[in-house]
């Protein structure tokens, strides 16, 4: 049965007042003097009431003594044990109040293992956003690092699209200037062509020339045949008459002798003799001068002769030549025909290519302009992932501390002794 | 009135030489000679000349020089005289002594015209020369 503590101080002073108040008759009925008898009920009451006192408040005193010890260790964090009051048939407030502790610890012991348990698990968690925070920081460095070589790259691949850009331009600059020789080419190859056959006209007039020079020539060579046949008559002439004057000088001679050896007589005989012996040497030496003039005229007949072989052969050479100049000319009219069509194939094809480079310079503007948006974008994509690495590297910061934090609270909280900790420890 | 003479101008060898045109019987071309056994090298054989076999000489290869490098002519010497004929190069002409002088000097005697200088031959004293030689 449950009674209050204060029923119990109450009725303990009733008990007193009862002590006191029945005790001076019993005191009485001992037959001592009064004043011993008031002293001895003083004492009685006194007595009565200590023994009242001490029973009474000895269970509660040593239930409040377990309940500080109790409370002692629940402040240094044990709360590995229930507080456990002396069994009695008459409980109170201690033991509700005991009960309420224990609760209390129960409470504080639930309270513990789950902040330790949350703060193991936010530390793991912390941990491994830690390491997730580091690894996305270092994939968001590695991404922060493609974007910016991407960001060099879009930059480069600008300005590559930019050089390429003037450099069509300047071909299709060079595409006109061919387009323009390629048409002057042909006005070229159209006079070429024109100048060409007026050659070709021209060796075939040539050509008719020499057909008469030829002729003229076989008919000089015959001349000169005859010539030099009848100047070779004329050398056996002359020789014949240079024969008949030494043999004439020598019968001169003779006959000089002959008048010598016949004295005063042949005197007129040996002047006769001398005149016709220098007759003979005159005859002589005039068909000497005969047969060299023969042979001048012989040896410059036939250097003129050779001079005419030579020409002609060297004009019939020229006459290969000029009919191979007629075939090259006519080759060279087939040929720049030929030339005068590619040329203008050219042309229309220059023009084509000019076209396209045109629309090649339009699409290479337009990859430009991409070009120069995806070096912007990336650019902004590279300050967001700076931005990001930086969040991350907070991130990152923060769990650390959030760890150190969950450290912290686990440590604070390992502080609080509970009955697991205890097993552990009988276990170990 | 002084006797004019008449000279026959030859070439024989490289040497010019001159003959009185009275010791001379007859210029001739060459002929074919007959040969002269164990004669001398310079006497290239024999020939005939108005009935008279002459021998027929080497002029130039006789004076001591070499063969005769381009004969052309035969001079067959009077034949009063002996039969011998020169052959010789060539005969340039017959000359009057009057356009002449003969200078005489150790040498010999000098045929001097206005434009060579030719050695006076004796035909009398050759042919006594060339007998002589031959005899040898």
């Amino acid at each position: 049965m449950r009674v209050p503590l204060g029923y119990k101080f109450i009725l303990g002073f009733v008990a007193v007042v009862a002590v006191v108040a029945f005790a001076p008759p019993v005191v009485a009925a001992l037959g001592y003097s009064p004043d011993v008898t008031r002293f001895l009920t003083i004492v009685v009451a006194l007595t009565v009431g200590l023994i009242m006192g001490w029973l009474f408040s000895r269970r509660f005193a040593r239930n409040i003594g377990i309940l500080t010890e109790s409370a002692h260790e629940v402040s240094q964090g044990d709360l590995s044990w229930d507080i456990q009051l002396p069994p009695t048939s008459i409980p109170d407030e201690t033991h509700e109040l005991t009960a309420a502790i224990n609760q209390m610890i129960q409470n504080l012991r639930d309270l513990v293992g789950h902040i330790r348990s949350s703060s193991a698990k936010l530390a793991g968690a912390s941990k491994e956003i830690n390491g997730t925070a580091v690894e996305i920081s270092a994939s968001t460095e590695e991404v922060a690092r493609a974007i910016e070589q991407i960001s060099h790259g879009a930059e480069t691949q600008a300005e590559l699209v930019e050089r390429s850009s003037r450099i069509i331009k300047e071909t299709a600059i060079s595409i006109e200037l061919i387009a323009s020789r390629a048409r002057e080419s042909s006005r070229c190859a159209r006079e070429t062509s024109q100048t060409a056959q007026r050659g070709s006209d021209l060796a075939g007039d040539a050509l008719l020339l020499m057909k008469d020079f030829f002729e003229r020539i076989e008919a000089l060579s015959n001349s000169f045949d005859q010539l030099n046949n009848r100047l070779q008559r004329v050398g056996k002439v002359a020789d014949f008459i240079g024969e008949v004057a030494r043999q004439t000088n020598l019968l001169a001679l003779n006959a000089s002798i002959e008048a010598v050896r016949a004295g005063e007589y042949g005197k007129g005989f040996a002047v006769v003799a001398d005149e016709v012996r220098k007759l003979a040497d005159s005859t002589s030496h005039s068909a000497g001068e005969i047969n060299d003039l023969i042979v001048t005229l012989r040896e410059e007949s036939q250097k003129v002769h050779e001079s005419l072989m030579e020409s002609s052969r060297t004009i019939r050479e020229g006459k290969k030549n000029v009919d191979i100049t007629a075939g090259a000319f006519v080759e060279i009219i087939t040929s720049v025909q030929e030339t005068e069509r590619r040329a203008n194939s050219i042309a229309d094809l220059s023009q084509m290519q000019l076209e396209s480079s045109g629309k090649m310079v339009h699409a290479v503007d337009e990859i430009a302009k991409v070009a120069d948006d995806n070096a912007a974008a990336t650019e902004e994509v590279s300050a967001a992932t700076e931005e990001q690495l930086a969040a991350m590297q907070d991130m990152a910061l923060a769990t650390r501390e959030l760890t150190q934090l969950a450290d912290e609270l686990e440590r604070l909280v390992r502080r609080f002794t509970l009955e697991e900790d205890i097993a552990l420890v009988e276990t170990v | 009135m002084s006797k004019v003479r008449r000279f026959l101008l030859m070439q024989a060898g490289s040497r010019r030489y001159a003959l009185p045109l009275e010791q001379v019987s007859e210029v001739s071309e060459l002929r074919t000679l007959s040969p002269v056994p164990r004669a001398p090298v310079w006497c290239l054989g024999a020939t005939r000349s108005a009935g008279v076999v002459a021998a027929v000489i080497d002029l130039s290869w006789y004076l001591g020089e070499e063969p005769e490098p381009a004969p052309e002519k035969l001079v067959v010497l009077d034949l009063r005289i002996g039969g011998l004929a020169l052959q010789v190069g060539q005969i340039f002409s017959v000359v009057l002594e009057a356009p002449v002088r003969l200078e005489q000097d150790s040498y010999g005697t000098w045929l001097i015209t206005p434009d060579t200088k030719a050695e006076l031959l004796d035909a009398v004293e050759l042919i006594q020369e060339i007998s002589a030689a031959m005899a040898r």
